[in-house]
């Protein structure tokens, strides 16, 4: 017993430093979000206790619902590429026919280490409507130059590509981590069995791997979700709304416009959903999950 | 024994963390003490990184130099400022001078009025009240650093290619000669825009100026919304025809891209370009592959249109060095700084009198045409500003223009979810 | 540990036999496709503003000029370079000191506290809440505090990060329980056994704590720009903002100054990268 009590001190001690950081600067934070999204602050003098009006509101909000939406395809859409080609670039960069790996994976870490402001200068640089390099090869290869900045399903796939460049490395490495972590003895067993190299990774590797995936597919998940701050950098959220998620929602409602109690209502439900869309991705993967 | 030796290596580790952070506080104040002996510090708060040429930002420095005093600047983009400004009052952080568009609007009750701290009978009395004055209580919070006006820029060698000629004060175009001339200039190939305008409602509304609209109108006590008014969605129907058809560059107006016409322009490859006349010295500078002007502009339904603006320098009431700003100020307006600030700014005078002379005959002739733009400052555009209807709403206006060019709203559609929005903000009544 | 030789020697081995040319060259494509938008940036960086817009474009600048840099530097980035530093190895030293405590305790002690899941899963809303939607209320808390205008106003909020917690837990969970116990038999203190045995043990997840933290703390923006208000203590990330100005971007030296920004984390990584053998995350008891 005694010895019980000695282990959750010394199980409060390590946690604490942490501990208090988050409470004070994460959860107090958060308490007050909750309390401010019954009332009608605007960030400045007003602020009188509305009771659930922001709520009622959100439900009824149809511009929220179509940012929403769009996020949620966003992220559909998304996924696999956010997924798939890290999985495979980390294929490559462990097999042992491959040479220059350690350049390659270098490259492909860069974008990694950008921030989303000078990620979206970068990408507005190269997919300019006007003076663009992309257009400026398409017209060498003499097509007509496309229009990145007006049309929705190009400037989203414009956000996808910087949204992708931007964390394929970080997953690179993740897989490669875990490949490197198989045990080779699974390979020369199926080297013995006479498999080749895609019937090695699509029975063996991928398998095995599948932890990882889950991971990467939840964290690419709630990155999609909130995506914001390259979308400002990239787009602002046009053409027209085309872009603008649910996040950029939040921000160009509540805080441009000084609605700060309506603003956080919404960051309230969002971060409800997400935490759901989380715990059902949780759930369904369990099975493979040890803790 | 192991309990309390962790239970010491945990506050020696916070209290590591709490050293730290008083260690550097103790440093900054310092610092600052330091520095405050040597003389009064003006604190600054500008929008953009001044640069070397920077006109106002050389006179702060010769004022410091004239009179001991220093000068501390902090730099804040514009929308940035809208955020940070009141964190900055919370925090009793407040700086000496504002130089700002919007701040002396939006927190009128947060700035001196500077009516008696320099003779306001000097200014441009539509300077002076465009830029600070305040219509609720009739005190000037900000005095002008800067005074502009909406202009039409033209690529010289475009229309002489294409045989247009330039319109004249005493014989400018209507709007429609000034589209059928920016078709012929794209129909020709030179060019890849006939039109170009600014991605700002500043240079956008000069359509519905001129063409008899307005954002609001005043009634005997209050206002009413008349922004979805008939010509208005006339206009703005026109508009986004103009940029489904690429006469103008569809991109500038859908957003969704950093792209700015300025660059198109001085590229060459805008026809007619609607800005502003701060942006005639760059021009200037930076472009040397082709001849270009300044044109009037032109009338539409109703008649020609032009938007006066500009910035600001307002001190807040919460300010430690007041005494300071206002030094300041006196200073910067006595004739020969000003007059030696204005050479260097080249830019629209906002003082009675003095005016800048420049060398170059073709710049001559080019602000005779900026200056003469003055006179085409609707009363339905001080109006609006006297409203100040974008107290209320700000950037959603251009937002609806935005969804309106890029498809997603109809122009009637969008001026109505626009006027809704502000006469339930605002409480004004939607006019019929 | 001697498992992991034997396969990398074994691989270096396969390596000389045969290395395949078409996988080689895929994968040499993908990685300058990804890193290509920087070398752009990077060859833009260095063309005149004549250049800059003019078609037909060329990857290498005609005129090469350094104008743009010098421009940049003579604004005073140096001091913005130093302070986004110091900013950075300082947070990153608390995040790795508070976020391996946090994690191995939530692993190493998930046997005898019971509720390691419920403390694990409040430090999970973290990475599920969008941080920029809280910014004004931890403002308020900062300034409540006293820390604004202050530097650690800006390294405090940012310093508990679940990915570091995340990590290390992941780590600790792989250490068998029996290790802690035979160490706690021989009569060792708790805190020595996490500081002298456990904690190198995870060096390569401290590692790669470190280059993440210094990237986030590097790249910050929004939450310096709201406290710090003094020039003196601007970060680069605000600088390059700065060069957005109302009437259009200074692309001359928001490019240069883009640049400058990439070098220092990307001379970091190459140093780490080494190390930085892949984190096992999700792999039960391996040893």
């Amino acid at each position: 017993m005694s010895k019980n009590s000695r282990n959750h001190r010394v199980f409060w001690l390590f946690i604490a430093p942490s501990g208090v950081l988050f409470t004070i600067f994460f959860l107090i934070p958060l308490f007050l979000n909750l309390i401010l999204s019954f009332t009608n602050y605007d960030g400045w003098k007003q602020m009188d206790f509305i009771g659930i009006e922001n709520y009622v509101r959100v439900l009824q909000d149809k511009e929220f619902y179509s940012a929403f939406f769009r996020s949620i395809i966003y992220t559909i859409v998304n996924l696999p590429f956010k997924v798939a080609i890290p999985l495979l670039l980390a294929v490559l960069l462990t097999s042992p026919k491959v040479r220059f790996k350690t350049l390659a994976r270098t490259l492909i870490y860069i974008p990694v280490l950008l921030s989303a402001l000078v990620m979206g200068i970068t990408i507005n640089w190269m997919f300019s409507q006007e003076y663009g390099l992309v257009n400026f090869i398409i017209q060498q290869l003499g097509g007509s130059p496309l229009e990145w900045g007006s049309n929705v399903v190009l400037a989203t796939i414009v956000i996808s590509v910087a949204s992708t460049l931007m964390t394929t490395g970080f997953f690179m490495i993740i897989y490669i981590g875990s490949i490197n972590n198989l045990s080779s003895d699974i390979y020369e067993a199926a080297e013995i069995d006479g498999a080749n190299s895609v019937q090695k990774f699509i029975s063996v590797t991928f398998p095995l791997l599948a932890p990882t995936t889950f991971l990467v597919t939840l964290l690419s998940t709630i990155d999609l979700l909130k995506e914001y701050a390259l979308v400002q950098g990239v787009t602002q959220g046009g053409p027209g709304t085309g872009t603008t998620y649910t996040i950029q929602y939040i921000f160009d409602k509540g805080f441009n416009q000084g609605e700060y109690g309506y603003a956080t209502a919404i960051s309230a439900i969002v971060m409800i959903v997400f935490a759901i869309i989380a715990y059902v991705q949780f759930k369904t993967n369990q099975g493979g999950e040890k803790y | 024994m192991r309990g309390f030796l962790l239970t010491l290596c945990s506050v020696l580790f916070l209290s590591f963390i709490t050293a730290c952070s008083s260690e550097t506080s103790v440093e900054t104040n310092g610092a600052n003490n330091s520095e405050e002996a040597d003389g009064g510090i003006l604190k600054i708060l500008l929008s953009e990184e001044p640069s070397s040429e920077d006109a106002l930002n050389n006179s702060f420095k010769k004022w410091a130099e004239e009179t001991g005093n220093k000068v501390d600047t902090i730099v804040i983009p514009y929308d940035d400022q809208i955020t940070k400004f009141p964190l900055m009052l919370k925090n009793d952080d407040v700086p000496d001078l504002v130089s700002t568009t919007r701040l002396t609007r939006l927190y009128p009750e947060e700035f001196l009025d500077l009516t008696d701290v320099v003779d306001i009978g000097i200014f441009d009395q539509a300077a002076l009240e465009i830029i600070g004055q305040d219509y609720d209580s009739d005190s000037n919070l900000a005095l002008p650093n800067q005074y502009t006006i909406t202009s039409y820029f033209y690529n010289a060698d475009a229309f002489e290619e294409v045989g247009i000629e330039v319109p004249t004060i005493d014989d400018p175009w209507t709007m429609d000669e000034l589209i059928s001339n920016a078709q012929k200039l794209k129909d020709s190939g030179d060019v890849n825009y006939g039109l170009a305008v600014d991605f700002s409602r500043g240079r956008y509304d000069n359509l519905m100026y001129s063409n008899g609209g307005s954002i609001t109108q005043e009634t005997e006590d209050s206002f009413v919304v008349s922004i979805n008014s008939e010509e208005n969605v006339q206009t703005l129907e026109n508009f986004v025809e103009w940029n489904e058809t690429d006469l103008m560059p569809k991109v500038i107006w859908t957003g969704g891209s950093t792209d700015n016409p300025a660059d198109y322009f001085k590229n060459g490859d805008v026809g007619i370009y609607l800005s502003g006349s701060w942006e005639y010295s760059p021009m200037y500078e930076e472009i040397t592959a082709f001849d270009w002007g300044v044109m009037p502009s032109p009338i539409g339904s109703l008649q020609q249109s032009a938007i006066a603006g500009g910035g600001g320098l307002g001190i807040p009431s919460s300010a430690e060095n007041p005494e300071l700003a206002k030094e300041f100020l006196e200073w910067f307006y006595k004739e020969d700084n000003y007059v030696e600030f204005l050479a260097q700014d080249k830019g629209i005078s906002f003082i009675n009198g003095v005016t800048y002379e420049p060398e170059d005959e073709k710049v001559i002739a080019d602000y005779e045409i900026l200056q003469a733009e003055m006179k085409n400052v609707t009363d339905r555009f001080l109006v609006d500003e006297k409203s100040a209807w974008r107290n209320y709403l700000d950037s959603e206006y251009r937002d609806v223009i935005k969804r309106a060019v890029s498809g997603e709203l109809t122009a009637k559609e969008a001026l109505d979810v626009f006027a809704n929005d502000l006469s339930e903000k605002s409480d004004w009544e939607i006019a019929n | 540990m001697g498992n992991k030789n034997r396969f990398s020697n074994h691989n270096r081995r396969k390596q000389k036999k045969d290395t395949n040319i078409v996988l080689t060259s895929i994968n040499l494509t993908c990685a300058f496709l990804i890193v290509f938008p920087i070398i752009w940036l990077l060859s833009s960086s260095f063309k005149p503003s004549s250049e800059l817009f003019a078609y037909p474009l060329s990857l290498f600048p005609e005129e090469f000029t350094i104008d743009h840099y010098i421009k940049v530097i003579e604004n005073g980035f140096f001091r913005y370079i130093y302070n986004s530093f110091f900013l950075a190895v300082v947070g990153t030293l608390i995040t790795v000191a508070i976020s391996s405590m946090c994690g191995y305790a939530l692993a190493i002690y998930r046997h005898n506290v019971k509720y390691t899941n419920i403390i694990f899963g409040v430090f999970l809303l973290g990475t599920l809440i969008p941080g920029e939607t809280l910014t004004i209320s931890q403002f308020t808390v900062i300034s409540e505090l006293g820390l604004y205008n202050n530097i650690w106003g800006v390294i405090f909020p940012v310093v508990t990060t679940t990915t570091g917690i995340f990590l290390y837990r992941q780590f600790y969970l792989t250490v068998p329980t029996s290790f802690v116990e035979a160490a706690r038999i021989d009569g060792a203190g708790e805190f020595y056994i996490f500081s002298k045995i456990m904690l190198p043990l995870s060096k390569s997840v401290t590692i790669t704590l470190c280059l993440f933290s210094f990237m986030w703390r590097w790249n910050d923006y929004i939450l310096p720009l709201l406290v710090l208000s003094d020039q003196k203590n601007y970060t680069i990330q605000i600088a390059i903002k700065n060069f957005i100005g109302a009437n259009g971007v200074d692309w001359n030296s928001i490019l240069a100054g883009s640049v400058i920004s990439i070098i220092p984390i990307t001379i970091l990584f190459l140093i780490l990268q080494k190390y930085i053998t892949g984190i096992n995350i999700s792999s039960g008891d391996k040893g």
